[in-house]
């Protein structure tokens, strides 16, 4: 009978991929990554960055690309079954303190004290102080990103009278929008404020430590107060449109909006396509200085790694300056070692390099740090700053009450997962805004 | 109504049932043969022109996506028999026999539905592990098995109830063995039922991404890798739709296989 002989075929098919597919190159190792996710980003790690390291090593590097939930349950079950099969990571720093906390994670830094006797080899330090967790070094700095303005150039004769753009404070950034709105009739200030953009990363990241001097603990302080009445005004002359934006590289071609603030990958592919028509300038400062959230990505090594020394060898390729500026033209990523720099890129990206620099160097610079340790209510962070906002500059409610209330949320979120503050306030835990 | 009034009806309600489940696919696989920079353009035409198989074979070549669509495919197979397999004997015990607790089995076999999946990952991983299971295509067929389960029961519980006991009664007065009986009257009657469980199974293993995220790594099925690649903001919108295209495909073709045995079921109720 039909059904049989179905039945038949699909258990030999059974047997068949029960059996190892395939037979692998000498040695193969495994590299999972939260990064490098986009299909096009992941053949090119493949194809472009990895090639010439399985060349002069000999070895195949299975390039995996996760979600980061997966990708952080995969090593928590690798670690409890005390057998593991991937043997490298790359992830965002937030991801560590967890891993760390299930011991999923070796002490790399006999590694990165190898790495860094090499004269080409100097790690920024505040990257690598971003990886000692829980009294290991979790990680070896990989690649950095941040968030930067990007402006038209025929938005720049607009720039008040007088002040430097590369040391832009906030309030010039209110006059450049009062200018060109005055000048054209037009809102030209734009941000990513759409469910998909990184509008609430400016408001905990940027404003917040800028304005306060602190993400949590001065939420609902008297500064924070003077900051909201100025986001009201700033939104005044931003883009209407501004809640539709997700990427700030498709207004900025359109012509729709003349500056714009986002995460550099977000902006990149403007700069490439028009490099000689737009500027990257660094984000502006408050009366506390000028914040910028800084987004690390570490290697680390899983503890049950089959094949540490391989995998101890893929990180010394992926951080030599070559790699590092490779990666940079690939998919936007910064260097996180010095002699990189050295290497300049040409066109779009040497403008990108140079906001970049220019706004980790001043000398008001304050980095402020993702939020860690909120577990699985990390999700809930950002949306908080941004219904604050929506409260605030957009229906028009009273500030301190608007304050009140979401301070309190935030209290209630801190004190149940435990998490310390983010810097720059003192990692105190749990983090209590005043 | 009027016949001629009737069948006016008919043709507009299943013209409109056609367009609402075609159009969306439509679009999709004219998107998806059309070039990036005709994507962003606005006003953008439905009809790509040029027509451009660059982003579709971009995929085809892409590392490990044919072995991943491979993957899939054998998951589902497996999936498919397995559930068949545990499924159809336990409908058919609860459509033909009464016994103690069969109202608690049947309410307890819908009971696996009530567990999300997320909360299960991290156990599941190491169990599998330790098994050494984990990695393996027989590992995610296994959990698409426990996940299909529940439907197949349910499903082939009232196909058997649709079939007559005195037809295999009869066939016993003639000489089968109840297992024959089973076999060469009931099963073939069943078979359009079966069918629909198979189906059921198959899209099931086919949209499944979490287990077979968490539970390989290297042995990838197709919506592990590719969901993940396109779905997300910040993939190129051209890859979103050729990705998307390039998963319907085999299951259209393997679900219009799987037709055939639907049609001969309702071939008869229509005549």
């Amino acid at each position: 009978m039909k059904l049989w002989r179905i039945a038949t075929l699909l258990a030999v098919t059974i047997l068949a991929a029960s059996a190892p597919l395939g037979s692998a190159p000498a040695v193969e190792i495994t590299w999972s990554s939260t990064q490098l996710n986009p299909v096009n980003e992941q053949e090119w790690a493949r194809n472009t960055m990895l090639r010439p390291f399985e060349e002069e090593s000999g070895m195949r590097v299975r390039f995996v690309s996760d979600l980061a939930g997966p990708f952080i349950d995969r090593l928590v079950a690798e670690a409890r079954a005390g057998r593991g099969s991937v043997d490298i990571i790359g992830t965002l720093h937030g991801d560590y303190p967890l891993l760390v906390a299930e011991g999923a994670v070796q002490d790399v830094a006999a590694i990165l004290r190898q790495l860094d006797g090499r004269p080409d080899r100097t790690f920024v330090p505040d990257l690598v102080r971003a990886g000692q967790i829980g009294g290991i070094q979790s990680f070896v700095p990989w690649m950095q990103a941040t968030y930067l303005i990007a402006a038209h150039k025929q938005a720049m004769r607009y720039f008040p009278a007088g002040r430097d753009p590369m040391r832009m404070t906030y309030d010039d950034l209110l006059q450049w929008g009062e200018n060109i709105r005055s000048a054209t009739g037009q809102r030209r200030i734009g941000f990513p404020a759409s469910p998909t953009g990184l509008y609430g990363r400016f408001l905990h990241g940027y404003a917040y430590p800028s304005f306060t001097g602190s993400q949590v603990k001065k939420f609902k302080s008297p500064e924070a107060v003077s900051m909201w009445r100025y986001l009201r005004r700033l939104w005044g002359v931003s883009h209407p449109s501004s809640f539709t934006y997700g990427f700030m590289n498709e207004p900025l071609l359109r012509g729709e909006v003349w500056v714009a603030w986002d995460h550099v990958a977000r902006l990149l592919p403007a700069f490439r396509e028009r490099p000689d028509d737009f500027v990257a300038l660094p984000s502006p400062a408050g009366p506390r200085g000028r914040s910028f959230l800084s987004v690390i990505v570490g290697l680390g090594i899983p503890k049950n790694s089959p094949n540490p020394e391989a995998a101890a060898r893929l990180i010394e390729y992926l951080t030599r300056p070559r790699t590092q500026v490779l990666t940079l033209q690939g998919v936007g990523f910064f260097p996180v070692v010095r002699e990189a720099a050295g290497v300049v890129p040409t066109g779009g990206l040497k403008v990108m390099a140079e906001g970049v620099t220019a706004q980790a160097t001043a000398t008001d610079a304050r980095t402020a740090l993702l939020p860690i340790g909120l577990g699985a209510r990390t999700g809930e962070f950002v949306p908080l700053y941004l219904e604050t906002f929506t409260l605030i500059a957009i229906q028009g409610r009273n500030i301190e009450q608007v304050l009140n209330d979401q301070a309190r949320k935030l209290e209630e979120m801190y004190r149940t997962t435990n998490a310390p503050c983010p810097p720059p306030d003192s990692a105190e835990r749990p983090c209590r805004p005043d | 109504m009027t016949t001629p009034g009737r069948k006016a009806l008919l043709t507009v309600l299943v013209v409109l049932i056609s367009a609402w489940v075609l159009f969306p696919i439509i679009l999709i696989a004219l998107a998806s043969f059309t070039t990036r920079t005709q994507l962003y353009a606005w006003p953008r035409s439905l009809v790509p022109s040029p027509f451009s198989a660059e982003t579709m074979r971009f995929f085809v070549q892409a590392q490990d996506v044919l072995q991943s669509l491979l993957n899939s495919l054998l998951v589902a197979a497996m999936t498919i028999v397995l559930a068949v397999l545990i499924g159809a004997p336990a409908g058919y015990a609860l459509s033909r026999f009464r016994f103690g607790g069969k109202e608690v089995f049947r309410l307890g076999i819908l009971g696996t539905k009530m567990f999300p999946a997320t909360i299960l990952a991290v156990p599941l991983a190491v169990s599998f592990i330790n098994w050494n299971l984990y990695d393996t295509l027989l590992g995610v067929a296994l959990v698409h098995t426990t996940l299909a389960l529940p439907f197949a029961v349910v499903i082939t519980t009232s196909v058997f109830v649709g079939v007559p006991f005195e037809l295999e009664e009869a066939a016993m007065t003639l000489g089968c063995s109840r297992a024959q009986a089973f076999r060469k009257v009931a099963m073939p009657i069943a078979l359009p039922g079966l069918a629909a469980a198979a189906i059921f199974t198959f899209v099931l293993s086919w949209n499944e991404v979490f287990a077979a995220t968490i539970l390989t790594l290297r042995n990838r099925t197709l919506p592990a890798l590719v969901m993940n690649a396109v779905g997300l903001a910040g993939a190129p919108i051209d890859y979103r739709f050729a990705g998307g295209f390039f998963m319907i495909i085999p299951a259209l073709i393997i679900i219009f296989v799987i037709r055939r045995y639907l049609l001969t079921l309702w071939g008869v109720t229509v005549r």
